[in-house]
């Protein structure tokens, strides 16, 4: 499916969600019901955040088995979308907290390794800024994205689960935590907040495609090896140069 | 240094076991830190690292590396921690359970801030870091160590400083595996 029709069914599912969201009775339970219905956008966003680090640290895997760029792009798109999804869990948290807990931060160990997961991307995303050599940025970085997936786990299942908490544990797998209307909501909106990452990380990879062949094809052409793009570049679904039509042989080869 | 100004700092104030714990941890985490990340640093800096290469597996050399920052790290603080107990008036009531922990989370350091530095070394940039990368990784690890310090101080049940040992230690298992993984990518590179 092309992407803007997409991004405009996506679009709708998320203004139904909403809708929905507020036509869920209000729950039982919190010290005020009404402002409870923010779950069904903070609780996807976190889990969404981790989906989106794992996609992130599969393809960085990827970079240090097969050294292809294109997964580099893949790679980086992903841990962007995990970043944006951990600020948004974040902030919706906050504003939760406030409205529950009378304030927007109490140090709650949820609270705490959320922002310690922000930092731990923020360090990728600054190792990846302090690397000029294209090659050397790709290999490093997917390491760290690797090795900062070994934290996710104790960060968010963990640590939560060995110190005391005002958040609830285990609520989406127990019986007895959401009630059927709250738990259609809340998967319905976790399908949405992916379904949007997903969109966005495909036109981030298309951008990062683009950047990265105009990059590698001015590059070729000033030393006059354009050939050698061949075996760089690596894509499946990507247009390669054609030595004998010149730089932009949009029909060219592909490489597997 | 830090555990003299922290006892300046504390001197005439009755400090909590929690935050002891704390304190204790600051120092320990500084003196891994800065200490531990001159490692593979050093080795590109001086222009070794090519002969370790030649000489040694790449998994051999990870290996060597924090074999040597553990023992340098443990070494260190059999000076700092009995100062730190001094300066700082910490008293401990389960000795079996502070030493597992701070043999655990030092191990847990050692293995982070080494495979960090490994990074570092082969990035453009050095120094500082070392310590934007190693620091937030280490957070998991510092909280089950501060909770286990604080069980050995008293201040906790001691099932939850045996539960914080058992997530050191998979925490640091867990560190260790994905560094030996991308070691030999990393070291090549």
């Amino acid at each position: 499916m092309k992407t803007p029709w997409a991004l405009l069914l996506i679009w709708l599912f998320m203004a139904v969600i909403i809708v929905a969201a507020y036509q869920a009775p209000p729950a039982e339970g919190f010290s005020k019901p009404e402002a409870a219905r923010i779950i069904f956008f903070h609780v996807p966003a976190a889990i969404s955040c981790i989906v989106f680090f794992g996609i992130g640290a599969w393809y960085a895997i990827r970079v240090l088995r097969l050294k292809l760029p294109l997964d580099d792009i893949k790679s980086v798109a992903a841990l962007e979308m995990g970043t944006l999804m951990c600020v948004l869990a974040t902030v919706t948290g906050s504003i939760f907290a406030y409205m529950q807990w009378n304030t927007p931060w109490n140090w709650d160990p949820r609270q705490t390794t959320i922002v310690a997961q922000l930092l731990i991307y923020a360090a990728y995303f600054a190792l990846r800024g302090s690397i000029p050599d294209d090659r050397r940025r790709m290999v490093l970085s997917a390491g760290y994205a690797v090795f900062a997936m070994a934290t996710v786990p104790f960060l968010m299942i963990v640590i939560p689960r060995v110190f005391a908490t005002l958040h609830p544990n285990n609520t989406l797998i127990s019986s007895a935590g959401l009630d059927p209307t709250y738990k259609k909501i809340f998967w319905s909106a976790f399908v949405g907040y992916m379904a949007i990452g997903l969109a966005i990380m495909r036109v981030r990879i298309q951008a990062g495609h683009l950047l990265y062949r105009l990059e590698t094809e001015r590059g070729l052409e000033d030393s006059g090896h354009i050939a050698a793009t061949h075996r760089i570049y690596g894509a499946d679904d990507l247009p390669l140069v054609d030595p004998a039509a010149g730089v932009a042989g949009s029909e060219g080869h592909r490489t597997g | 240094m830090t555990v003299v100004a922290m006892g300046l700092a504390t001197a005439n104030s009755a400090l909590t076991p929690e935050g002891q714990a704390g304190l204790l941890w600051v120092a320990l985490v500084f003196a891994g830190v800065t200490g531990l990340a001159r490692g593979f640093v050093l080795e590109e800096e001086q222009g070794t690292a090519d002969l370790l290469r030649l000489a040694a597996r790449p998994s051999a050399a990870l290996a060597g590396k924090m074999l040597f920052h553990g023992a340098l790290l443990l070494a260190s603080e059999v000076i700092l921690i009995p100062l730190s107990l001094l300066f700082l008036g910490i008293h401990v009531e389960d000795w079996l359970i502070f030493c597992v922990g701070i043999i655990n989370g030092s191990i847990g350091l050692a293995v982070c801030v080494t495979i960090s530095g490994a990074l570092v070394a082969r990035a453009g940039s050095r120094g500082s870091l070392v310590g934007v990368l190693s620091l937030p990784v280490l957070v998991p690890m510092i909280a089950m160590a501060v909770s286990t310090t604080k069980a050995g101080l008293g201040a906790a049940a001691a099932t939850i400083g045996w539960q914080g040992n058992v997530g050191m230690l998979g925490w640091t298992i867990a560190i260790g595996a994905a560094g030996f993984w991308l070691f030999d990518a990393i070291w090549k590179e």
